[in-house]
C-alpha cells in the first residue's frame, strides 16, 4: 500500500492507462501544467501529442473528442470546470450521448469528459456546479463521482476503458485528501456502490464530497443512531440493488447530493426507492441538496450548498 | 492535375444522373407522405457531392451535408445509396438501422456518423482529422456543410484548431445563398465565405459549384495538401437549390416567394446539363449512352424503392441494446 | 303469581295485557296495530278491512288496507288464526293502536271478543321500530371499522412498512394509535401491538396493554369533540367486542322476559346465609341459579346445545358459565366468563365453592384458559350493579344456544288473588337462539325455573 492524495490518484490512473493503451490521449485547456493538478507532469512522460494543450474552445475540444473517439481513439477531454459541460452542451449531451444510439450501434464514442466540480471555496454560480442531473437526463452518457483517492483512481481507469462517453466529476474540496492506494493495479467497475459505513437505523446515500458530510454526521450521532452511509460512486450505471438492500434493513433514507434539489439526483434515487421498496419505508425519503437557486459565492455560498448539520437534522427528523 | 480518363468522366456524369434520380424519388415519396422524417432536396447541388467525393480514398473520413441526405456524397465515394431510401422509410435495412430515419453511417467506408445540428460537422470532423493525423496513415476528412453552418461558433473554433494544428481536413461549404428562408447576404458579415479562411491563415477557394469538374479539381488539390500534412482548406462552392429548403416548406426568401426568374436562371446551369453538354462536346457521351445511363439510373431507384418498401422495421427491443455500448 | 312471557315484538306491553296473551296451553295471539311506517308518521286510517271478523286467515294474508298521508299500505296477518276486528274502518288511529287481533284458537278468539275494549286500548308506549333501527345503527357504527378509516371516518396515517406489517399480523389498523409525526402509525406501533396481543392471549389481563397514546392526544379535538382519554381497542376489550359482535350477527337472538316472585327463594337463601359458618361459605343467588339452571337444562336438553356447521349438537355435559366483571379503571372494564363444569353433578355447596374460587382467580388474573372455556350455557347477573328494577337483553355467549340474565330483586306491587300486595320480584331475560329452538323450550325452561323459585321444595325434584 502507498499513500496518495486525491489528485495524485487520478494522475496515476491517467498515466497507467496511457501507458497501457496508445489510443488514450488527453486534450483540453492547460492540461500540460493542469491548474487542478490531475494531468500535471504527464506531458513529460507522454509528450505533447498525447497531452494536448488546446484552444479556449469547449466546442471543438469536446467535439473533436467525440470525433476522435468515433475514429478509433480514446480521448480524455479536460473541461477544467464541470460547469463547462453547458458550454459544450451540443457536443456532450447531443453528440456524445447519442452517437451510438443514433447510428444503430455501428460507431461508438469511447471518451471521458473530466471537470472539477462542487462548491466550498466560494467560486460562485458558474464554477461550483455538480451537473449530475444534466448528465443523467441524457441517457447514453455515464457518470462517475469519486469521493476518495482509492475510488478516484479505480473509477478513472474504468472510465477510460469504458466504450461509452463517461463524465467524471471530481471535487475541489477533496483535492488534498489522502488515502491508501494498493501497489498492484486495480479497477473499480462502474455500477458498484460502496458502503462507506455500516449501520442499522438510517440509510444515508451520499455523492462526492457529501459522502464526507454523511460520515461526519454518522460519527456525531453514533451514540444515538446507527447510520449506514452508501456511496453509489457511479450514478449511471447506478447500483440500486445495494441501496434497496440497505433500505430494506433500515426503513429510513436520507439522500445527500450537491446538485440542485429540483429534478436532481436525490429526486431520482428517492423515486426509485419508493418504487422498489415502498413497503419497507417507515418514513418518507428525505433529501438534502443544493437549494433551488444559482449557487451563491463568497460568504453566501454556505446558504446554497448542503452542510453536515443539515444532514444531521435530516437523519434526526426520521428517527422518531 | 492529371487529366481525367474517359471512364472517370462518364462515371462523374452517371453519378450526377443517379444522384438526381434518387433525389426525385425522395421528393416524390415525401409528397406521397411515405417518408418517416423530412427531406432536404439536393437538386442543383449534385456536382459538389459527386465531384468532391470522387477524389476520396476508401479509408478517408466523410462527413456528409444534409442536402440529399447523403446520396450525392455516397455516390461520389462509391457507397451504395440504397440504404438511404430504406432509412427514410424507417426500415431496419436503412444505413442508420431505421433508428432515427435520417442518420447516415457506414463505418467501413469512413462515414462515422452525422449530427443533427448544423455546424456540429465542423467540430466532429476536426476530431476525425485529429485521429487521422495521429494514426499517420495519410487519411483525410472531407466535411460538407452549407452557408448556414459557417455562421455557427463550432465552425470557427474548429477552423482555428484545425489550421493551428494542421489537421487533415477539407471544409467544403455549399453556398446556395439561402438558409431555410433567410438569404445569406442578410446574415453573413462577408460576401464570400472563402474570405473567412484568411482569419485562420488557411487557403480559401471559390469554386463554381455547378461544375462537377471544377469541384473535383479544387477538392483534389485540398485533399493532397491535407494528406501532405499541410493543414486544412476552405472551399466555397457557389451553388443553388432548385427546390425549397426541405420538402413541404414554402419556398420563400424572408417571407416572399423566391424569385422564379432567379430559379430559372440557375436551372440553365443545372449541373447535369453542364456536364452532359461538355461531355457531348468532347465526344465522350452520345445519346445512346445518355439514354442507357438514364434507364439504368431509373431502374436503380425503382429497385431501391422496392427494397425499402419490402424491408422490415427494426425490432423495438433493439432500442434498449444501443443506449450504451457493451 | 303467574309467569309473564313477553312475545317477541318491539312493543312494550303492560303486565295485565300479557296475562291475557298466554293461554294455559301456551298458544299465542298476535296484535294487529297501526304500524309507524315512516319517521314522520303519527297516525293512519283504516281504509278497509279485507278479511272479515271471525274469519280464519293465513299468515301473510292481507287483512287490512291502511291509509297514510302519502299512500295506502296493505297490512298482512302475522300468523295464521282467527281475525278479531277491534277497530272500525274509516277511523283514524295513532301509530301503535291495536286495531285487531289474530287468535290462534277459537278459545282465544272468544276471550278477545268478550273484552275487546281492553285490547283496543293498548297503545304503543315503548320504542318504535324506527327508534330501534336508529339505535341498532348507532351500535353498528360504533363497532364497525372501515378499511382506511378510523372510528371518526378520518384517513389513517400509516407508513408503508407499518401497513405491511399490520397486514402480516392481521392487525386492524383502524384501532391503533400512531406515535409517529401527526399521529402516523409506524413500525414501532405495530410491533408493540403484536407484542401486547401475544401476552394477553393465554391469560386474562395482559401485563401491559399497548397504550400507544401520546400525551398530546388528551384535550385534542377530534370530530368536533374534545378527547378525554384514548383506550386502544385492543387486548381483552377487543376480544370481547369481537365475540359480542359475532354472536349478534350470527344468532337469531330472541329475548324472552319474565318475572319471578322471589319470596320463597329469598327465604331459602337467607336460610343458607345463616348457615354460612357450618357450610363454610356464603351461598349467593347466582349459586342457586346455576344449580337450578343445571337441573332445568337436564329436562330441556335442546337449550344445552351448539350449532356447529350444519348440525345442532346437544351436549351431554352441562357446563355453566357465569359472567364476572373485571374493572380495570374508571374507563376500562373487562368481562370474563369462568365455567363450572358438569354443574348438574355438583351440590349447591360445590357450585358455590367453585364459583367463588373462579371469581377470585378471575379478579386476580390467575385464571387459566381451561377455566374459561367449554361452557354450554351462561348466566349473567346485572343485579349487582344496581338495585333498580331493570331488564337486560343479554347477548348469547357463542357457541352456546341461550343465556339467562338475572337482575335485582325489587319489591313490587303484584296482584294475588285479586288483591294488591308487595313481593320481591326479579325480572329475568332469557335470550335464546331461535335457529336452534322455537318458543316452547324457552317457555318450558322458564316454567321450570319458576316452579323451583316459587316452590324451592321442587328443587329436590
Amino acid at each position: 500500500m502507498k499513500i496518495l492524495n486525491y489528485w495524485q490518484a487520478i494522475n496515476e490512473a491517467f498515466a497507467e492507462e496511457m501507458d497501457r493503451d496508445d489510443t488514450v490521449f488527453i486534450i483540453g485547456e492547460n492540461v500540460q501544467e493542469s491548474p487542478f493538478m490531475i494531468t500535471h507532469g504527464l506531458v513529460e512522460r507522454f509528450g505533447a501529442d498525447r497531452v494536448m494543450d488546446a484552444p479556449l474552445s469547449e466546442l471543438v475540444n469536446a467535439g473533436a473528442t467525440v470525433g476522435a473517439a468515433c475514429a478509433g481513439y480514446r480521448p480524455i477531454c479536460d473541461l477544467t470546470f464541470a460547469d463547462f459541460i453547458y458550454c459544450a452542451a451540443d457536443e456532450i449531451l447531443l453528440k456524445a450521448a447519442q452517437q451510438y444510439f443514433a447510428h444503430n450501434g455501428q460507431v461508438n464514442a469511447p471518451c471521458v469528459f473530466v471537470g472539477v466540480a462542487g462548491g466550498g471555496f466560494g467560486t460562485g454560480p458558474e464554477h461550483s456546479h455538480v451537473p449530475s442531473a444534466m448528465i443523467l437526463n441524457n441517457p447514453g452518457l455515464k457518470l462517475v463521482l469519486p469521493s476518495t483517492p482509492y475510488d478516484a483512481k479505480g473509477l478513472m481507469k474504468a472510465a477510460i476503458r469504458d466504450n461509452n462517453p463517461v463524465c467524471y466529476f471530481f471535487h475541489k474540496k477533496l483535492m488534498g485528501m489522502t488515502g491508501e492506494i494498493p501497489e498492484e493495479e486495480y479497477v473499480i467497475p462502474l455500477g458498484q456502490a460502496d458502503i462507506k459505513r455500516k449501520g442499522t437505523d438510517v440509510t444515508v446515500i451520499a455523492t462526492l464530497y457529501m459522502v464526507h458530510h454523511a460520515l461526519a454526521a454518522a460519527e456525531k450521532l453514533k451514540d444515538e443512531i446507527s447510520v449506514e452511509v452508501i456511496d453509489p460512486r457511479s450514478l449511471e450505471p447506478l447500483d440500486i440493488d445495494t441501496i434497496i438492500g440497505s433500505v430494506k434493513k433500515t426503513n429510513r433514507v436520507v439522500i445527500v447530493d450537491e446538485d440542485t434539489e429540483r429534478c436532481g439526483v436525490a429526486a431520482e434515487i428517492g423515486q426509485q426507492i419508493m418504487e422498489q421498496a415502498f413497503d419497507y419505508l417507515d418514513a418518507p425519503v428525505v433529501r438534502v441538496c443544493a437549494k433551488n437557486m444559482p449557487i451563491a459565492g463568497a460568504a453566501m455560498e454556505k446558504y446554497t450548498i448542503p452542510n453536515a448539520d443539515q444532514v444531521i437534522s435530516a437523519i434526526k427528523s426520521l428517527v422518531y | 492535375m492529371p487529366e481525367l480518363t474517359k471512364d472517370q468522366k462518364v462515371a462523374l456524369y452517371r453519378g450526377l444522373v443517379r444522384a438526381r434520380k434518387y433525389d426525385e424519388l425522395n421528393v416524390r415519396m415525401a409528397s406521397e407522405g411515405k417518408l418517416r422524417t423530412f427531406y432536404h432536396s439536393a437538386q442543383g447541388h449534385e456536382a459538389i457531392g459527386v465531384g468532391a467525393c470522387s477524389v476520396l480514398r476508401k479509408d478517408d473520413y466523410l462527413y456528409m451535408h444534409i442536402r440529399g441526405h447523403g446520396v450525392p456524397y455516397a455516390i461520389g465515394k462509391g457507397i451504395d445509396p440504397k440504404p438511404c431510401v430504406a432509412e427514410h422509410l424507417g426500415k431496419a435495412t436503412g444505413w442508420g438501422g431505421g433508428i432515427t430515419g435520417v442518420h447516415m453511417v457506414d463505418k467501413e467506408n469512413g462515414v462515422l456518423g452525422v449530427g443533427g445540428t448544423i455546424g456540429s460537422c465542423f467540430v466532429l470532423s476536426a476530431g476525425f482529422a485529429l485521429a487521422a493525423k495521429k494514426r499517420g496513415k495519410g487519411q483525410v476528412c472531407a466535411c460538407f456543410t452549407g452557408d448556414g453552418g459557417m455562421q455557427r461558433g463550432q465552425a470557427h473554433e474548429a477552423m482555428n484548431l484545425a489550421a493551428c494544428w494542421k489537421l487533415p481536413v477539407v471544409w467544403v461549404v455549399e453556398n446556395n445563398l439561402m438558409s431555410w428562408f433567410t438569404p445569406f447576404c442578410d446574415t453573413c458579415a462577408v460576401k464570400d465565405i472563402a474570405q473567412m479562411a484568411k482569419a485562420y491563415d488557411m487557403p480559401g477557394v471559390i469554386v463554381d459549384g455547378m461544375d462537377v469538374f471544377a469541384v473535383r479539381e479544387a477538392v483534389e488539390k485540398a485533399v493532397k495538401r491535407a494528406r501532405k500534412g499541410e493543414g486544412p482548406s476552405l472551399i466555397e462552392c457557389k451553388t443553388y437549390r432548385f427546390r425549397p429548403h426541405s420538402e413541404g416548406r414554402p419556398d420563400v426568401c424572408h417571407y416572399k416567394q423566391r424569385s422564379q426568374e432567379e430559379i430559372d436562371k440557375w436551372k440553365e446551369r443545372d449541373p447535369l446539363k453542364l456536364c452532359r453538354d461538355r461531355l457531348l462536346a468532347e465526344g465522350i457521351l452520345n445519346s445512346d449512352l445518355i439514354d442507357g445511363i438514364e434507364r439504368e439510373s431509373a431502374a436503380e431507384t425503382v429497385e431501391a424503392e422496392k427494397f425499402a418498401v419490402e424491408s422490415p422495421y427494426p425490432d423495438p427491443s433493439r432500442l434498449h441494446e444501443i443506449v450504451y455500448a457493451p | 303469581m303467574q309467569t309473564r312471557l313477553f312475545p317477541p315484538s318491539s312493543h312494550w306491553f303492560t303486565k295485565e295485557d300479557i296475562s291475557r296473551f298466554i293461554s294455559k296451553e301456551g298458544a299465542l295471539i298476535k296484535n294487529l296495530f297501526i304500524p309507524k311506517l315512516g319517521m314522520t308518521m303519527e297516525k293512519g286510517r283504516i281504509a278497509k278491512w279485507v278479511a272479515n271478523d271471525g274469519e280464519r286467515v293465513q299468515e301473510e294474508q292481507i287483512v287490512l288496507i291502511l291509509e297514510t298521508e302519502k299512500v295506502a299500505h296493505e297490512i298482512v296477518s302475522p300468523i295464521s288464526g282467527i281475525l278479531a276486528i277491534l277497530a272500525k274502518a274509516g277511523d283514524e288511529y295513532p301509530c301503535g293502536t291495536v286495531v285487531g287481533v289474530i287468535a290462534e284458537t277459537e278459545q282465544e278468539y272468544k276471550s278477545v271478543k268478550k273484552d275487546p275494549a281492553a285490547f283496543a286500548a293498548v297503545n304503543e308506549t315503548g320504542i318504535s321500530s324506527d327508534d330501534a333501527e336508529t339505535i341498532e345503527k348507532k351500535d353498528h357504527s360504533d363497532t364497525a371499522s372501515m378499511q382506511g378509516q378510523n372510528g371518526t371516518g378520518e384517513r389513517i396515517k400509516i407508513s408503508p412498512l407499518a401497513r405491511k406489517l399490520a397486514h402480516m399480523h392481521e392487525l386492524d389498523i383502524s384501532v391503533l394509535a400512531g406515535s409517529g409525526p401527526e399521529g402516523r402509525i409506524v413500525k414501532r406501533d405495530i410491533e408493540q401491538a403484536v407484542e401486547a396481543r401475544k401476552q394477553k392471549k393465554a391469560v386474562t389481563e395482559p401485563a401491559s396493554v399497548s397504550r400507544a397514546v401520546s400525551v398530546s392526544v388528551q384535550g385534542e379535538v377530534c370530530a368536533g369533540k374534545r378527547i378525554r382519554a384514548v383506550i386502544p381497542l385492543a387486548g381483552m376489550r377487543k376480544r370481547i367486542a369481537d365475540n359480542l359482535q359475532q354472536s349478534t350477527s350470527t344468532t337469531a337472538r330472541v329475548s324472552a322476559m319474565a318475572e319471578f316472585d322471589m319470596t320463597e327463594l329469598v327465604k331459602l337463601r337467607d336460610h343458607y346465609v345463616s348457615k354460612a359458618q357450618i357450610l363454610g361459605l356464603k351461598i349467593t343467588y347466582t349459586d342457586l341459579f346455576i344449580y337450578m339452571a343445571a337441573k332445568a337444562l337436564k329436562l330441556v336438553p335442546i337449550i344445552n346445545s351448539s350449532i356447529i356447521g350444519d348440525e345442532i349438537k346437544l351436549w351431554e355435559d352441562i357446563n355453566i358459565g357465569f359472567a364476572v366483571s373485571v374493572m380495570k379503571s374508571e374507563e376500562e372494564s373487562g368481562l370474563l366468563v369462568p365455567v363450572i363444569r358438569n354443574a348438574d353433578q355438583l351440590t349447591l355447596r360445590q357450585i358455590s365453592k367453585a364459583r367463588k374460587d373462579l371469581v377470585d382467580k378471575a379478579r386476580a388474573g390467575t385464571i387459566s384458559l381451561d377455566e374459561l372455556t367449554g361452557g354450554t350455557f351462561t348466566i349473567t347477573n346485572t343485579g349487582t350493579f344496581t338495585s333498580l328494577w331493570h331488564i337486560q337483553t343479554p347477548i348469547i355467549n357463542q357457541p352456546e344456544a341461550a343465556i339467562l340474565g338475572t337482575s335485582s330483586i325489587v319489591n313490587r306491587p303484584v296482584v294475588i288473588n285479586g288483591e294488591i300486595t308487595i313481593r320481591p320480584i326479579m325480572p329475568i331475560s332469557f335470550a335464546f337462539d331461535h335457529r336452534v329452538m322455537d318458543g316452547a323450550p324457552p317457555a318450558q325452561f322458564i316454567g321450570l325455573l319458576q316452579q323451583m323459585i316459587e316452590d324451592p321444595w321442587m328443587i329436590l325434584m
